[in-house]
């Protein structure tokens, strides 16, 4: 590794996330500094070579840097260095305590599986008044694990929850969304009252194995309704929050913007693999 | 842990006390090394275990905490491990780790230096002298020339990564940092800076408060801020808990903490930031002024070994003598 390498390492350590072109900036700054010359050549900003040599390095600590598409926009990726053994959220979100995790996995349930999602209309994002609800829920859980008995008693007397964790007050859950922003697991789009909370790169990236494993069903077991459930781009097989959705009642076929030039070309038609009807214009943006 | 039950599975049988024989009952799929005949563990289960202290340093680093030697012991040091090997294996592990942690990551260990208010504080410090007894147990820190990787694990029980990368491929990792972390990073340096140049080295809250006003930090942002730099180390608080006053009158004092040491104590990049605040207003003069109040705070990493691991002990050497740390973590 030089030091060239070993910065760009650092910068995904403190970013977790960088986009194709601020990858490529930053990787100019640092050739420029080791090569004591403005002068680089493409070889020298070739980020994928770096990526390649830096994923060697870092494997035998379970991590790894991985790239995704953009899910809207064709020439825009993403780098994120994930950790591997994030097959157990608390691997992963290192940084949040048990019952901010609990509320972040609370977030989750809603992004993926909440009310919003109609039978004819996915909808992975959330407003942010929709945080509300998911306090509500981890005071319900809460609330019942106390009905339930599930206490212990400390040394002042006071019951204390064994198995559950508190419910975050109104300020701490607005900070952890904030945390959750600033770590790249959650975006924000729009401003103010309209404020969306949606599934970041590094979210789809890292938590991948948790996301799968929680929110999508075989296709034998999915109900009737089957709109729940977390799904894949036929094109790119990643997981799909934004794209175009099949207009046909419940059928599977998701597809990302960026991905749908070159799947109709390599699939020589507009038409949906699932139920051919027509998908370049019929199909429902979400 | 798998290899942990193994052995005590294995308990009665007579292989148990050679410890070669761990090789025979690890299920790890790599492929096994010859034991390493110094700690008598095997190879593989070191390296597995330096790759997890590794891990730990960099994960704590994103929260900008400590990792104590304690918890290395009790997360990373595997109970397969008879007692008396373990502080061997301790120092292998460590070691192991820092070459990965410097020739990977450009980082390393160091220990904390200690949380010190300057000698000449003039109030009260004597009850404060609290619970940092058990730091004074330390071997002293032994100054060497060369400096190069000497008896690292010995020098201290608790420790904190700092950025072994030269300063010009340090900043350009620090402007990819997120908006809210450079400006972070900034009023956590602004701060440092004030203190430091303060003639005592250390300053009261509303002294302080008021030369950010100017910043547009009011004092709830103060308060929040300060609260945050003493948590992350940059700052350390004591309180004027004189029991002869009224609580409303106590006074809380600031002065440099252990992070802000480390990661400011690079003497080449102070200068280079004060020089760019100030500007055309940076001469020699005050060049020199910043060394005498670096060298008086103990921050000045001699020029020669500015990478070096001799340098980091910043103070050790008068930890009897200080003893004041507040709330110690
Ligand atoms: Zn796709
Ligand atoms: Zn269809």
């Amino acid at each position: 590794m030089s030091d060239t390498e070993r910065a760009f390492l650092q910068t995904f350590m403190a970013q977790r996330v960088l986009t194709n072109l601020e990858a490529k900036t930053c990787l100019e700054k640092l050739r420029r500094i080791e090569k004591e010359s403005f002068e680089i050549t493409d070889e020298d900003t070739n980020i994928e070579k770096v990526i390649v040599s830096v994923n060697k390095s870092i494997d035998e600590f379970g991590l790894t840097i991985v790239k995704s598409r953009d899910e809207t926009q064709p020439d825009l990726f993403h780098y994120s260095l994930v950790n591997k053994l994030g097959n157990e959220m608390s691997q992963s979100a290192t940084t949040l305590s048990a019952n901010e995790l609990d509320f972040f996995k609370i977030l989750l349930d809603q992004m993926f599986t909440g009310r919003q999602h109609k039978p004819d209309k996915d909808q992975f994002w959330i407003p942010f008044s929709g945080l509300l609800e998911c306090s509500q829920i981890q005071g319900r859980r809460y609330e019942e694990k106390r009905n339930e008995g599930q206490f212990t008693v400390d040394e002042d007397g006071r019951k204390v929850a064994s198995v559950y964790q508190k419910p975050l007050k109104v300020s701490e859950y607005k900070a952890l969304i904030e945390k959750l922003r600033q770590e790249s697991w959650i975006i924000f789009q729009g401003s103010d009252d309209s404020r969306r909370i949606l599934p970041s790169p590094r979210l789809l990236a890292e938590l991948r194995p948790y996301l799968t494993e929680r929110y999508s069903q075989p296709a034998a077991e999915e109900p009737a309704n089957g709109h729940n459930y977390l799904r894949n781009c036929v094109a790119c097989r990643s997981i799909f929050t934004r794209g175009k959705q099949c207009s046909t009642p419940g059928c599977p076929t998701r597809l990302h913007i960026s991905c749908e030039d070159a799947f109709y070309r390599q699939h020589q038609s507009n038409t949906c693999p699932a139920c051919n009807s027509d998908l370049k214009d019929s199909a429902i943006t979400v | 842990m798998p290899k942990s039950k193994r052995r005590e599975d294995d308990s009665n049988d007579d292989r148990d006390r050679d410890y070669n024989h761990t090789t025979t009952v690890s299920p790890s799929p790599e492929p096994m090394k010859p034991s390493d005949t110094d700690s008598g563990i095997d190879a593989a289960e070191l390296d597995r275990m330096a790759n997890q202290l590794v891990r730990m340093a960099l994960f704590g680093e994103l929260t900008r905490t400590t990792i104590k030697k304690a918890n290395i012991y009790k997360t990373i040091i595997s109970d397969s491990i008879a007692a008396n090997m373990k502080l061997k294996t301790y120092r292998n592990v460590f070691v192991m780790a820092q070459k990965k942690l410097r020739s990977i990551f450009g980082m390393e260990l160091i220990p904390l230096p200690p949380k010190e208010f300057p000698e000449d504080l003039s109030i009260n410090t004597t009850h404060l002298a609290t619970t940092r007894s058990n730091r004074s147990k330390r071997p002293k820190r032994q100054k060497t020339e060369s400096g190069e990787g000497q008896d690292e694990d010995d020098v201290g029980d608790v420790y904190m990564l700092r950025n072994t990368l030269p300063l010009e491929y340090r900043q350009v990792v620090a402007e990819n940092r997120s908006v809210d972390e450079q400006e972070f990073y900034g009023q956590a340096f602004i701060i440092c800076s004030i203190i430091l140049l303060h003639p005592k080295g250390y300053m009261e809250r509303s002294d302080l408060s008021r030369y950010l006003i100017p910043l547009g930090i009011d004092l709830p942002m103060f308060d929040t801020l300060i609260s945050k730099l003493t948590s992350h180390s940059y700052v350390v608080q004591q309180s004027n808990n004189d029991p002869g006053r009224a609580i409303q009158k106590r006074r809380q004092y600031y002065s440099l903490g252990p992070r802000a040491k480390v990661e400011f104590g690079d003497n080449q990049g102070f200068k280079e930031i004060c020089s760019k605040i100030l500007g055309e207003t940076f001469n020699p003069k005050i060049s020199t002024q910043i060394d005498s109040r670096l060298k008086a705070v103990k921050m000045l990493h001699s020029p020669v070994a500015s990478n070096q691991i001799s340098d980091v002990g910043v103070g050790i050497d008068n930890l009897e003598d200080v003893e004041v740390g507040s709330g110690d973590d």
